[in-house]
C-alpha cells in the first residue's frame, strides 16, 4: 500500500485523461443539458439549505410587523389597486376591441395563458454570470427559455431547471440578446447585455433611425421567446460618432434586476403548428 | 485504528459539500468579494493530506460540483481544479511539511492561479468582464485556509480518516 511508487496511473497520465474529459464536456456543453437537471436536482437541496434562514427571517419579519405598518400598507395597496382597477377597466375593452380588429385582419393576436409566481432564492451565482435562482422547477412546469418579468418590466429567461427549482439569465448579462421594438413607432432593435445591471445596448442602429431618448422599448414577440408587448427598458443616452455607420444607443431596464425578489414565470400560449420549427430550442 | 476506507470517504464528500454550502450561502452584498472558494481549498487540503483517497479525479468532481452550484458551463471550473490541484499533488510531501503560514501563502498563490485560469476559460467562451474585485477571493485565502486547515485536520484527527 505504499503509495509513492505503486500508483496506477502516473499524475501527468491522470491529468491528461481529465483535461481531455473536461474539454469533451465543456464543447458538448448541448447536449449534455438533459444530464445536468439531474446532475442539478441532487444539488438542489443545498440551495435550499441556503436559502432557509432568508426565507425564516422573512416570515418572521411578517409576523412581528406592527398594526401601524400594517395598516399604512394596507392603504398603499388600496390606493394601487384603484388605480390599477381603474387602468383595467378600459383595458378590458381595448382588448376585447383589438381581438376584434385582429381576427378581421386574419392574424388574432396571443395571449398569455398561464403565470406562476416565484421567489428569488439568495444563494451566491457564477461571478461572471448575472442569474438568479427561483424556488420553482420542473415539477412546476417551468421549462428552459422561458420568459420571466417582475412587476415592471421582463427580467430575463430560465436558463437551466431542475426539479424544486431553477436558473434564471438576466437580459443584463453577455450573452443574453432581446428583440425589442419601440414603443412609439414600432421600429425593430435588438437589445444586448452588457453585464452591467443598470445599462444594456442597442446593437445595429443606424444614425438615420427614429430613437429619441425616453422611449419605451418593449418585447417584438420575434424570436418566440418572449411574448409581445411587455415593457423591457427606455432609452437613456444616444450617442453618435462621426466616422461610423451605427450610434451608440444605451438603454436602461425597466425592472429592478439589482433587488428583484418575486417574479413571475409566463407560459406564452403555443404558436401555430406552422411556427413550432422556428421555435426550436 | 483506523477509521473504514467508506467512512474516510464519506467523511471526506461531507466536507466538500459543506464547502458547497459555504460557496453559495448567502452573504451581505458588500462582504461577497471577500468569500473565499471554499470548495477549491477543502479539495486542496484534502489533496495534500491524503493524496491516496483524494486524487485528481476527486479534484474534477469537487469542480463539477461548484460547475453545478454555480451554474457555470459544466466542466469549466473542473478543468481548472484538476490543473490547479495537479501542482499541489505533484508537491504534495513538500507542501505538507510547510508551516501553516507558509501553506497559506501557497494556496493563496494557488488560488488566485485558479481564478486567472477560470477567467481564462469564461472569456474563450463569450466576452465576459472581471468583476472589480475578482481577486479579492485569493487574498482572503491567506486569512481563510489557517482556520481551514485546522478544522479539517481536527475533523481527520477525530475520525481517524486515513
Amino acid at each position: 500500500m505504499n503509495t509513492i511508487f505503486s500508483r496506477r496511473f502516473p499524475t501527468r497520465l491522470k491529468l491528461l485523461i481529465f483535461v481531455l474529459i473536461s474539454l469533451i464536456v465543456i464543447l458538448s456543453t448541448d447536449r449534455m443539458s438533459p444530464y445536468r437537471v439531474y446532475l442539478t436536482s441532487l444539488l438542489s437541496p443545498l440551495q435550499f439549505m441556503a436559502d432557509a434562514p432568508v426565507e425564516m427571517l422573512d416570515s418572521v419579519s411578517d409576523s412581528v410587523k406592527s398594526r401601524a405598518t400594517l395598516i399604512a400598507e394596507n392603504k398603499i395597496l388600496r390606493r394601487q389597486e384603484l388605480e390599477v382597477s381603474d387602468k383595467l377597466l378600459t383595458y378590458e375593452h381595448l382588448k376585447l376591441e383589438n381581438i376584434r380588429l385582429r381576427t378581421l385582419l386574419g392574424s388574432p393576436v396571443e395571449y398569455t395563458q398561464r403565470k406562476l409566481i416565484a421567489r428569488v432564492q439568495s444563494v451566491d451565482s457564477d461571478p461572471f454570470r448575472l442569474q438568479l435562482v427561483i424556488n420553482k422547477g420542473l415539477d412546476h412546469g417551468v421549462y428552459a427559455g422561458q420568459p420571466v418579468v417582475d412587476e415592471f418590466g421582463v427580467v430575463g429567461q430560465v436558463l437551466e431547471v431542475s426539479q424544486l427549482n431553477s436558473r434564471v439569465l438576466l437580459i443584463a448579462d453577455n450573452s443574453h440578446a432581446i428583440p425589442l421594438q419601440i414603443q412609439r413607432n414600432d421600429v425593430r432593435l435588438i437589445g444586448l447585455g452588457k453585464g452591467d445591471l443598470h445599462q444594456l445596448e442597442l446593437q445595429y442602429v443606424t444614425k438615420s433611425t427614429d430613437v429619441k431618448i425616453g422611449d419605451m422599448l418593449v418585447t417584438s414577440g420575434l424570436g418566440g421567446v418572449f411574448p409581445e408587448g411587455y415593457p423591457v427598458a427606455r432609452v437613456s443616452g444616444i450617442e453618435n460618432r462621426g466616422s461610423e455607420i451605427y450610434s451608440n444607443i444605451k438603454i436602461t431596464p425597466i425592472a429592478k434586476l439589482d433587488r428583484v425578489r418575486y417574479l413571475l414565470l409566463l407560459w406564452p400560449s403555443q404558436p401555430l403548428e406552422t411556427e413550432q420549427p422556428l421555435k426550436g430550442e | 485504528m483506523r477509521a473504514h476506507p467508506i467512512t474516510s470517504v464519506f467523511v471526506i464528500w461531507l466536507s466538500i459539500l459543506c464547502a458547497a454550502f459555504l460557496q453559495i450561502m448567502p452573504i451581505p452584498p458588500f462582504l461577497d468579494p471577500f468569500r473565499p472558494n471554499w470548495i477549491l481549498l477543502v479539495a486542496l487540503y484534502w489533496s495534500i493530506a491524503m493524496p491516496h483517497r483524494f486524487n485528481l479525479g476527486s479534484a474534477w468532481i469537487a469542480g463539477v460540483i461548484l460547475d453545478l452550484v454555480w451554474g457555470t458551463t459544466l466542466g469549466l471550473n473542473a478543468l481548472a481544479f484538476v490543473l490547479v490541484s495537479t501542482i499541489v499533488v505533484i508537491h504534495f510531501q513538500k507542501v505538507r511539511s510547510y508551516s501553516i503560514g507558509h501553506q497559506a501563502l501557497v494556496m493563496t498563490g494557488i488560488s488566485g492561479l485558479y481564478q486567472s485560469l477560470s477567467y481564462l476559460f469564461e472569456l474563450s467562451l463569450s466576452d465576459v468582464i472581471m468583476p472589480s474585485g475578482y481577486y479579492l477571493s485569493s487574498i482572503v485565502t491567506v486569512l481563510a485556509w489557517p482556520w481551514l486547515f485546522l478544522v479539517l485536520r481536527k475533523a481527520r484527527r477525530h475520525w481517524r480518516i486515513n
